[in-house]
């Protein structure tokens, strides 16, 4: 396969991989999936069948169509639009020139189109899989670029195509003529140079097996580069450092109408992860079984203006600052980043008091039950908010099912404390609170009998066995066998199809869910429950929340998903009434609420905190693979970056120690910094790791080149001297004789030895007649050198003047031979003599 | 030895840093993360790119092999090694750039330049390749200066280093073929020769010297007495007879507002010369005078021989024409100083005049296609 061939393959993977980044990062799909089908349909027909190419003035033709369309639909659009046209723009030009022939400037435009694409979707889709393919997109671009570059090598060096049917000079020459070629091509042709190569050996060795090792070690080290440009790049703004902030918000609203919420349900949007740890080790915190995180408080069900049945909460009331918890009680902190919201609504496990070590601005409204943000938060377009709470709400790392009421948990101090020491006016704050607490009990319990015959008639049925069965049977019995009716009886079913569902015209739904039609998702269930429960004089409300979530085990957190989310139960309890293994923590002054869910499993929620298997495992690699991305990555800001990357830098024992720490088991006093530190020193350990093991590679590949350069230098010089040693010591008179010779051009070739030489020089002589006389003196010279250097003789001082004679005459007979015109000295042409050399160094 | 060192984008390049130019304002103005990303992973290649390349031209070394003479139209084959002198370091997709160019005033016209790419350079390691030229115009030609270039890996960036050493190669005439008549002429003329056949020897030549047995030689070529002598085989050279005297003289005249073809035709006329020498030097036994065209030989007659025709070929490389006349000056001075029945061979390139100067002169009009072509032909 040749260079052009592998180019296009690689480019049509680029284009289809542009145009799927693009396909993923806007909701319409069916342009940038006619890129990727172009791509390949362009690959096959234009690129190697070359069946259909588009003519280029038609081409640009269709290309300025697409601009015009594209620039209305530009001019008409805002924002996110105007990019989506853009995208499009984009598109349509890829399309046109990926049909037409290819030129390495058609290459160009098609990789920068590419490019462009990558920025597009780039402002558009900020998800870890845009991260992935992300890095699959640069291992293919850094291939494309690397092949580009090598097919402008082959085309710079290849010579020009000649088109068929046209020879390479016109055929103009005058007959008769001394020549085919015309005069002006025999003499005025300017000088042409063509490299030698063979195309197929020389493709094969700019594109063999090295190219794909050294894509390999570019991209390594592109990524590593923009990891240090991007962490140590100073970020001055605060916000998510998003271009377009996610239009799509999740959350529930304050009002549930029956019937209306399950396709939110269905949806699998991440909501927010949860992450629990011990408040006095900063340790992480296991917690068995189901977790639920209340949001909001439903406790008004009735008919509004339209006929919708609706469960809706008491109205906002101004927000206070979420109580302090209750002094040396144990308890979790829950760390929270929530996705971006419309309400105000947060989400805890309860009770939930301010954090002590990370305080967070978290207020909490007194009507409504419910955690909200500061005032000041919900200004501005919806952003990813992190908070941290202190809740008591775990006993032996299970979720408590009882819970203090609110009031209790707002007021500690005034209620538990002496109320003589309040002022006349807290005094009178407290009074008129008691006094709201009395009515929102009575308001639980309240309902209207009649409206709900057959609720009241099963409540009365469950709660007359459960007294049966135990006479003593106190208000938490009948609200625990009231949910396990709903909960265990076969007749119920869990359903989030409402199209085979039907509800009794003109009946309330859940008088229709109890009697007639027993499908439902978890509102029907808990709205059963609750109206259940008031029938029988038992305050009870509706909770809307979450529960379950994806445990990730390698993040230590759990993933909580738009389908998590769900509705239960709460019922009141009198103080007299909860027992203190129940509340531990906090004395029931007031009262608690006992948690209920009347909904069947149901396939409702996925637990994967029990799962196990690849499967489990590649499921907790991608929730981690996203945190860190929205983390580190998309959300990164100049705060997170001064926590994550310059104070650790700063602060470099600091880090070193919790680097070597980390895993010891050693407390830290400071919760919050302990975790954050333990984040950061996972991250630093992982980068410094590799740094280290790069450093290390590198280390030993240039010791062992260097090892392995000397080593050669030393065995090549051992060698010289080894052959030095076999030649012996120098024999002068041998040395002159063929200095002598060197210098008349005649000179002993390498295949030759001295006696093979000295016998070619004499022949030479003999047929010269200048140097008939000294023919012989080559061969004496010769015999005389192999006696000295082979058979060990020494020569007699008569014998070297003897020789030194001889070379006199023969000096001189070459040098008469030399000036004399007729007669030339014999020479041996070398074959390298007709050619000079030159030595260029830099 | 002067080194000149240059670092430049290439238009890749531009249109590289175009496009990263408008995702560094995205990255710095709107602080996206994303942009940073792709920012990052855009501006590393361009590091690499300018890294390498910088990288990879240092410590080079070039050797350009090529002959000091061929004759017009011949194939040139020059081969450049280039030496990694580096110990880690490898070389990739390097580029030598040698020129060429004709010596002169027509340098500038007559001048190319070709690229020759060295795949790959190992550390410490020596590779070569070539390229195959084509002079088609006689003269000195100058090779070099020798570029080597890098754009490795990307081409977006190229470091390049020039070596100033300079090469030299000498274009003889292009050299064609006499056919069919030019064989009769020469006859005719032998025909008419009033000078004494020497005896020839028996195998057509007269004693010269000796030398070696070489395969292919005849048994008959032995010489004996010295092959006995000398202990091993030795046999005869033979000088055959000179049987001819030839003045070949050159008329490079053009008009004085010579077109193209007028220089085409001096050309030529050069190119018929050199020919004519050659084959009479191939022949040998004559002996020649080369004279005219601004030649500065000596009017002697001299032996025809391989190195009489190597320095006229030398001579007739830089010959040029001219609007004067040059030819009747030298015609006259031979008038006396060639020996009786001298050949006289005028190639010219214009028409003969009325009247031949001397009854032994043939002149050749190089201008007149039909009778040029034939007696010879040139590829």
């Amino acid at each position: 396969m040749n260079v052009e061939r592998k180019l296009q393959i690689n480019l049509a993977v680029m284009v289809a991989l542009g145009s799927g980044l693009l396909g993923v990062a806007q909701s319409n799909v069916a342009l940038p999936a006619a890129g990727v089908v172009s791509a390949l349909v362009a690959l096959i027909f234009t690129d190697i069948r070359q069946s259909f190419r588009l003519n280029r003035l038609l081409a640009n033709t269709v290309a300025l169509a697409a601009v015009v369309v594209v620039l209305l639909d530009f001019l008409t659009a805002t924002d996110r639009s105007q990019l989506l046209a853009i995208a499009n723009l984009l598109i349509c030009l890829q399309i046109v020139l990926l049909f037409q022939e290819k030129t390495p400037r058609i290459y160009g435009h098609l990789a920068v189109l590419s490019l462009l694409q990558v920025v597009v979707s780039a402002a558009l889709r900020v998800g870890v899989e845009f991260g992935a393919l992300l890095l699959v997109y640069m291992v293919v671009a850094v291939s494309f670029l690397a092949l580009l570059f090598n097919f402008r090598t082959v085309k710079r060096v290849m010579p020009p195509r000649t088109p068929p049917g046209e020879s390479e000079s016109p055929a103009t020459a005058i007959e008769p003529s001394v020549s085919t070629k015309p005069l002006a091509i025999l003499f005025g042709q300017p000088p042409r140079a063509q490299f030698i190569y063979r195309e197929e050996e020389f493709s094969q060795q700019l594109t063999g097996w090295r190219l794909p090792r050294q894509i390999a070690g570019i991209c390594f080290a592109t990524v590593l580069f923009s990891v240090i440009l991007f962490l140590s790049l100073p970020r001055s703004r605060e916000d998510s450092g998003t271009l377009f902030e996610q239009s799509r918000t999740v959350g529930m609203p304050t009002e549930i109408a029956l019937d209306e919420m399950h396709n939110i349900i269905a949806s699998d949007a991440s909501v927010m992860r949860v992450r629990f740890s011990d408040a006095q080790t900063g340790e992480r915190f296991e917690v068995f079984g189901d977790l639920y995180l209340r949001g909001i408080i439903l406790d008004y069900y009735a008919q509004n203006e339209r006929g919708k049945y609706v469960w809706s909460s008491s109205p906002d009331e101004a927000a206070t600052r979420l109580a302090s918890p209750p002094p040396g009680v144990p308890g979790v902190n829950q760390h929270t980043v929530l996705q971006p919201q419309q309400s105000s609504t947060l989400f805890a496990v309860y009770p939930a008091y301010q954090s002590q070590f990370a305080p967070d601005r978290l207020n909490f409204d007194r009507n409504t039950k419910r955690l909200v943000r500061v005032v000041g938060d919900t200004l501005g377009p919806p952003q990813t908010l992190r908070y941290t709470v202190f809740t008591t709400g775990f006993q032996n790392n299970l979720q408590r099912t009882v819970t203090p009421h609110e009031f209790q948990t707002m007021y500690p101090a005034g209620l538990d404390g002496n109320p003589d020491n309040l002022t006349p006016r807290g005094r009178r704050r407290l009074e008129q609170m008691e006094e709201e607490f009395r009515e929102e009990i009575e308001h639980l319990a309240y309902i209207t009998r009649r409206r709900f015959p057959n609720i009241t008639a099963l409540a009365e049925k469950i709660a007359a066995e459960t007294r049966e069965i135990d006479p003593q049977a106190d208000r938490a019995s009948i609200a625990r066998a009231l949910q396990n009716h709903f909960l265990f009886s076969t007749e119920y079913t869990y359903t989030l199809d409402f199209s085979q569902v039907s509800r009794t015209p003109g009946m309330d739904p859940i008088e229709d869910f109890v009697a007639h039609n027993r499908s439902g998702h978890c509102e029907y269930f808990a709205s059963a429950l609750v109206l259940a429960l008031r029938t029988q004089g038992i305050p009870a409300r509706m909770v809307v929340g979450y529960r379950g979530g994806e445990y990730n085990s390698l993040g230590n957190f759990y993933q909580i998903r738009q389908n998590n989310a769900h509705a239960w139960v709460e019922a009141y309890l009198e103080p007299d009434q909860v027992s203190e293994s129940q509340l531990p923590a906090e004395k029931s002054t007031r009262g608690a609420w006992m948690r209920l869910d009347p909904t069947p499993v149901g396939g409702e929620v996925v637990d994967w905190s029990k799962s196990e298997g690849v499967m489990a495992w590649a499921n907790d690699a991608y929730g981690f693979a996203r945190l860190m991305w929205m983390d580190y990555v998309v959300n990164m800001n100049s705060q997170r970056q001064q926590d994550a990357i310059y104070d650790p830098i700063a602060s470099g024992n600091e880090m070193a120690e919790s680097l070597f720490s980390l895993g010891s088991g050693e407390s830290e006093s400071d919760e919050a910094a302990s975790q954050g530190a333990k984040r950061i020193a996972m991250v630093w350990r992982i980068a410094g790791g590799l740094i280290v093991l790069l450093i290390a590679v590198i280390a030993v590949y240039r010791i062992s080149r260097s090892i392995k350069f000397k080593w050669r230098r030393r065995k090549k010089k051992v060698e010289k001297q080894a052959a030095a040693a076999r030649r012996g010591p120098p024999v002068p008179f041998y040395e002159r004789f063929a200095e002598l010779l060197a210098r008349h051009d005649l000179k002993r070739r390498p295949s030759q030895t001295q006696a093979e030489f000295a016998s070619s020089v004499g022949r030479r002589m003999t047929v010269t007649p200048a140097l008939s006389e000294v023919a012989v003196v080559p061969r004496r010279v010769v015999e005389a050198f192999y006696d000295v250097r082979f058979g060990a003789a020494t020569l007699s001082p008569e014998q070297l003047s003897q020789i030194e004679q001889d070379l006199d005459q023969l000096d001189a007979a070459l040098v008469s031979a030399q000036q004399s015109p007729s007669s030339n000295p014999p020479s041996t042409p070398h074959p390298r003599d007709n050619g000079r050399t030159s030595t260029t160094a830099s | 030895m002067i080194e000149r060192r240059r670092i430049r984008i290439c238009s890749e390049g531009w249109y590289y840093l175009l496009v990263l130019t408008f995702m560094v304002g995205g990255a710095v103005f709107r602080q996206a993360n994303l942009l940073i990303v792709l920012t990052g992973l855009m501006v590393a290649p361009l590091l690499l790119n300018w890294r390498l390349t910088v990288s990879t031209v240092r410590r080079l070394s070039l050797r350009r092999r090529l002959p000091s003479r061929i004759c017009a139209g011949e194939p040139l084959v020059v081969e450049i090694e280039l030496t990694n002198h580096r110990r880690t370091l490898g070389g990739w997709a390097m580029v030598a750039q040698d020129q060429i160019m004709l010596e002169g005033p027509l340098g500038e016209e007559f001048q190319t330049t070709v690229d020759v790419v060295f795949p790959s350079a190992p550390a410490g390691a020596s590779v070569r390749a070539g390229y195959r030229a084509e002079l088609s115009r006689r003269g000195r030609y100058r090779f070099g200066p020798l570029t080597v270039s890098s754009r490795f890996p990307f081409g977006l960036v190229e470091a390049a280093v020039q070596v100033n050493r300079l090469d030299e190669i000498l274009v003889c005439p292009r050299i064609g073929k006499l056919i069919g008549h030019w064989q009769d002429l020469l006859e005719s003329h032998r025909d008419g020769s009033r000078r004494s056949q020497r005896r020839r020897g028996p195998l057509g030549g007269d004693y010269y010297g000796l030398r070696e047995f070489r395969p292919g030689d005849t048994v008959r070529m032995i010489h004996w007495r010295t092959s006995a002598k000398l202990g091993e085989l030795a046999v005869r050279l033979l000088e055959r007879q000179r049987n001819r005297d030839v003045a070949v003289l050159l008329d490079l005249w053009h008009p004085h507002e010579a077109q193209p073809r007028d220089f085409d035709q001096v050309e030529l006329a050069v190119s018929f010369a050199a020919t004519v020498v050659a084959d009479l030097c191939r022949r040998g036994g004559s002996r020649l005078l080369i004279a005219g065209g601004g030649l500065e030989s000596q009017l002697r007659l001299q032996p025809a021989s391989h190195l009489l025709l190597n320095e006229v070929l030398e001579e007739l490389a830089a010959v040029q024409g001219s609007n004067d006349d040059r030819i009747t000056p030298v015609l006259e001075q031979l008038e006396t100083a060639l020996p009786a029945g001298t050949r006289r061979m005028i190639v010219s390139t214009r028409p003969a005049p009325a009247a031949a100067p001397h009854p032994l002169t043939s002149w050749f009009d190089v201008s007149d296609s039909a009778e040029l072509a034939s007696l010879f032909q040139i590829d």
